[in-house]
């Protein structure tokens, strides 16, 4: 019996980077390619006049991503050598196909990536370091191929590795890599070649029947979600599944999650015959000491040994379909066995893969990635993806077409679930007249449900229309806004108040109506800089005297003694100011 | 700790599909020619679920053109393993009207099977059929999915498949859509050989050598059956044989063989140089030949 492991590796290469080459390479090398299919490859290299039998075509798939010489879908191959098997999960390089990659990379044990040795790394190869990075694939190899064509140079090699891995020290990787080779001509696939004698280390294959694969990543936690009950008769009732982490033995204790009820593990059994022990990977059945009416969607752990129970949650999600991501409406969260409907409830950012900034945006498409915060109805039973690959990793799926919308790794878990984001906040933004209130309110906005803005000077075009500039009638109209503001962040709103409100008695009176969600952010800006600005045009007026009461010129502004934030625009620019305000925001609702 | 073999991580990782094909849906067939892919299907059906019944029954689309012992041995392993067996035939829906009979020396039914079997999973309201298709056989299944989404229409859009990440498997549809699952996705010709020897599992005489009367057709013999009309250049001869599928008995081929155990034809795959697709005429008819019929809605 054949008692290799098998090895999951997946692949990805911006185009012409050479995977099809080095794929077909390998493959070939390891007697993977049939008679049969090195004849249809003949054939078809002849067809398209080639000289030479191209090998590359073995793994480009379906006729119509022949005809345009790419391969789009994830192709699934298989190769041997005498210590392993090897199952390949072949993906394209675009970044139109980020999602695809994205799958393939979910289940990898290993990932190759290509890059072109006369050109170096391009987006894309960032873009696929930062996936299997995020998908924190155990191993990664990055090949410089096409070392042939800059005459096996090794101060070019390096200069590649050393751009890559400056890009790569903001990621992390448990195991990475760097190896020259020549896909086409060979080089270093199957054995060390003598025309890198500079290169000590092993060659593709070597590497691959080495690569360490004791579950060092894999968790200890006993995670076992249930996939079904089963109840042939009135005596017996189990529960079938696989543990995706750790291991059980008869006689432990366990917990249902969500639901929270403990028993003991009566017995462990499989088609085999009942066994002491289970370990990850093996599919059994669980009978437990207690009744327990336990369902598919609970995942049973040990006791002394949970996992988190939410209805909140963050997670980095790969956006996987071309319809926009909206915020707020509903959507079912697939996670392990657990299906649960939910929304999002807000976009924090969207990250760019090649450059690894945050970008606020409004909404996501298709391949994009971005981090979000996920509510669900009720509670869901999920680990940090750092932990755990198979219990922190989520799918999202419209209800109503099915579609899979996007899928996700969860990065942080609201501990205290229900209370947490349902609270509302008051931001009272205070600061000069063109000090950047308004600007920063919008950017917070955007992108985020539940978020009201209530900008001063639109209000006084219409509820405070009766209200003028003296000093009575700008307290009057603070206490207003407070009021309003107060109502809204009583039904779990974000509320941002916008106004100059100059005067400390001023921001005091909306603090004490709108009580603890209050908190009072500085949009500071010096006046000399707000004069300069002078969007409005107003400053100029103010100083010939056409507006009387203009705070900062004919009006005094009392900067905030002790406020909640303090966000300088003169310092920072306003995407740094943005994240500033997110972060406290994220903090302040966590907490309330 | 020692790592599992690959057989039994895809011996796991196929129970699990089946064990998610239950959960998610009421109504499932596992569709069963007597072949050993199918064969190996429903074994671990028996092992997924045990000690409860599997909740599947067992579904032959009949191109009617069968090696009898196929049949035999389906009837039998049906009976004997207490699974519900259900047969629709090609020959009634083109009895019907539904289809129309290839004509000509290679004339064929494979692809007609696809109208039955729709009408067949309409007719017993089918949520999912489980088939033994194996990625490693062809480029076109190669990208299959192992839950893969069929229209009402029964029809495959290999663009828009929806992505298969971790192992989290949307099975969602709506009314009169389907799903066909392929637990054995991720295995291969020798994983199928080496399970049934693992478990010893019988499987039809025609997968050992044995003598028959063939006659060459491309690159492959066909078997001399009723169904298949001799060309006057044909030439009939007696030789000792195997098939490595049994599928129509018009467009399966054998091939010269000498093994007669279990541990023979294991040694015969390790060392053959030749897929297992490469003896079925249909699918050399051209190069996206599987693609194009799976389109239609193929298994
Ligand atoms: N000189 C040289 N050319 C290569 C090498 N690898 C690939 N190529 C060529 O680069 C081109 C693109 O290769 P291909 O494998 O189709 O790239 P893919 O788009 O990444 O699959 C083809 O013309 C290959 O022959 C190599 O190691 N050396």
């Amino acid at each position: 019996m054949d008692s290799r492991p098998l090895v999951r590796v997946a692949t990805a290469g911006s185009v012409d980077d050479g995977k099809s080459t080095f794929l077909g390479r390998l493959l070939f090398e390891c007697g993977a390619i049939l008679t049969d299919q090195y004849e249809a490859i003949e054939k078809a290299s002849l067809q398209t006049g080639e000289t030479e039998v191209n090998l590359a075509l073995l793994t480009d798939g379906l006729r119509a991503e022949r005809s345009q010489k790419i391969t789009i879908d994830v192709a699934y191959r298989h190769f041997a050598t005498e210590r392993r098997r090897f199952l390949l999960a072949d993906t394209p390089g675009h970044a139109q196909y980020t999602r695809n990659m994205f799958t393939g990379a979910s289940t990898a044990d290993v990932a190759i990536l290509l890059v072109d040795a006369t050109k170096g790394p391009t987006v894309q190869t960032f873009r696929h370091a930062f996936i299997v990075s995020l998908l924190r694939v155990p191993h990664v190899l990055i090949l410089i191929n096409k070392m042939d064509l800059v005459a096996y140079d090794s101060a070019q090699y390096e200069k590649w590795v050393d751009e890559i891995r400056r890009y790569v020290t903001k990621l992390e990787f448990a195991d990475l890599r760097f190896m020259p080779v020549s896909a086409l001509a060979g080089t270093n696939l199957v054995t060390r070649s003598d025309l890198m004698p500079w290169y000590s280390g092993p060659s593709v294959l070597e590497y691959l029947d080495s690569v360490e694969l004791s579950p060092r990543q894999t968790p200890v936690e006993f995670r076992f979600p249930i996939q079904l009950a089963i109840r042939p008769s009135a005596n017996f009732r189990g529960y079938a599944g696989t543990p995706v982490s750790g291991s059980i033995r008869v006689g432990d204790e366990v917990t249902a999650l969500p639901g929270g009820q403990n028993s003991r593990v009566k017995a462990l059994s499989t088609a085999d015959g009942s066994i002491p022990e289970a370990t990850t990977g093996q599919p059994i059945v669980v009978e437990l000491e207690d009744e327990l009416d336990l369902v598919r969607g609970q995942t049973l752990v040990r006791s002394r040994n949970p996992s988190p129970v939410t209805t909140t949650f963050e997670g980095t999600v790969c956006w996987m379909t071309d319809r926009v991501l909206e915020l707020s409406s509903p959507i079912l969260v697939l996670a392990g066995t657990q299906s649960q409907t939910g929304m999002i409830s807000e976009l924090v950012y969207r990250i760019n893969p090649e450059t690894l900034h945050r970008e606020y945006v409004s909404t996501l498409g298709l391949n994009e990635i971005g981090r979000l915060v996920i509510q669900t109805s009720s509670p869901l039973s999920l680990d940090l993806y750092d932990r755990n690959r198979a219990t922190g990793a989520f799918l999202l799926v419209d209800p109503v077409s099915n579609e899979t919308l996007g899928a996700g790794v969860v990065t942080r878990i609201s501990s205290d679930s229900s209370a947490s984001s349902s609270a509302g906040v008051v931001l009272w933004m205070t600061g000069l007249s063109g000090a950047g209130k308004s600007t920063l309110a919008e950017a917070f906005a955007r992108g985020r449900a539940g978020v009201v803005i209530l900008d001063g000077d639109a209000l006084r075009a219409g509820m405070n229309s009766d209200l003028g500039f003296s000093e009575e009638d700008r307290t009057e109209n603070i206490r207003r806004v407070a009021e309003l503001a107060n109502v809204l962040a009583g039904q779990g709103l974000t509320v941002v108040c916008s106004l100059i409100s100059p005067m400390r008695h001023q921001r005091e009176l909306a603090r004490s109506i709108v009580g603890k969600p209050f908190r009072e952010v500085f949009v500071r800006c010096s006046l000399e800089t707000v004069a300069l600005r002078d969007v409005k045009g107003l400053y100029a007026k103010a100083r010939a005297g056409e507006i009387s009461n203009f705070t900062g010129i004919t009006a005094a502004y009392e900067e905030p003694e002790a406020p909640d934030l303090v966000i300088d625009t003169e310092v920072v620019s306003v995407s740094d100011g943005l994240e500033r305000l997110r972060e406290a925001v994220g903090k302040w609702t966590r907490k309330t | 700790m020692v790592l599992k073999s690959g057989l039994e991580e895809l011996e796991a990782e196929a129970i699990y599909m089946l064990r998610e094909a239950a959960a998610n849906f009421d109504r499932v067939a596992i569709l069963f020619s007597g072949g050993k892919d199918s064969i190996v299907v429903a074994h671990l059906a028996k092992r997924a679920f045990w000690p409860a019944s599997r909740p599947f029954f067992l579904l032959h689309v009949d191109t009617g053109h069968n090696f009898p012992e196929t049949l035999v041995f389906r009837d039998r392993f049906a009976a004997e393993n207490g699974f519900d067996l259900q047969v629709r035939t090609v020959q009634a829906s083109i009895d019907q009207g539904r289809v129309q009979d290839e004509v000509g020396p290679n004339a064929s039914r494979n692809g007609l099977q696809t109208v039955t079997l729709l009408d067949a999973m309409a007719e017993f309201r089918l949520d999912a059929a489980i088939g033994g298709a194996r990625r490693d056989e062809e480029k076109a299944r190669a990208k299959e999915r192992f839950f893969s989404h069929r229209n009402t229409f029964g029809q495959w859009d290999p663009r828009n498949q929806r992505p298969e990440v971790w192992r989290l498997i949307n099975a969602r549809k709506k009314h009169g859509e389907h799903f066909r699952v392929f637990p054995l996705s991720n295995w291969t010709e020798l994983d199928v050989w080496e399970f049934i020897q693992k478990y010893d599992l019988a499987v039809p005489d025609i997968y050992f050598a044995h003598e028959r009367e063939v006659v060459r057709r491309g690159s492959v013999w066909l078997g001399l059956t009723p169904f298949v009309t001799l060309q006057p250049d044909d030439m009939p001869e007696v030789r000792t044989v195997r098939f490595r599928t049994v599928g129509d008995a018009t467009c399966t081929g054998a091939i010269d063989s000498s093994a007669t155990t279990i541990e023979e034809v294991i040694a015969e795959v390790r060392a053959s140089r030749r897929t297992e697709r490469s003896t079925r005429a249909d699918d050399q008819r051209s190069d996206a030949a599987m693609e194009d019929r799976k389109l239609q809605g193929y298994f």
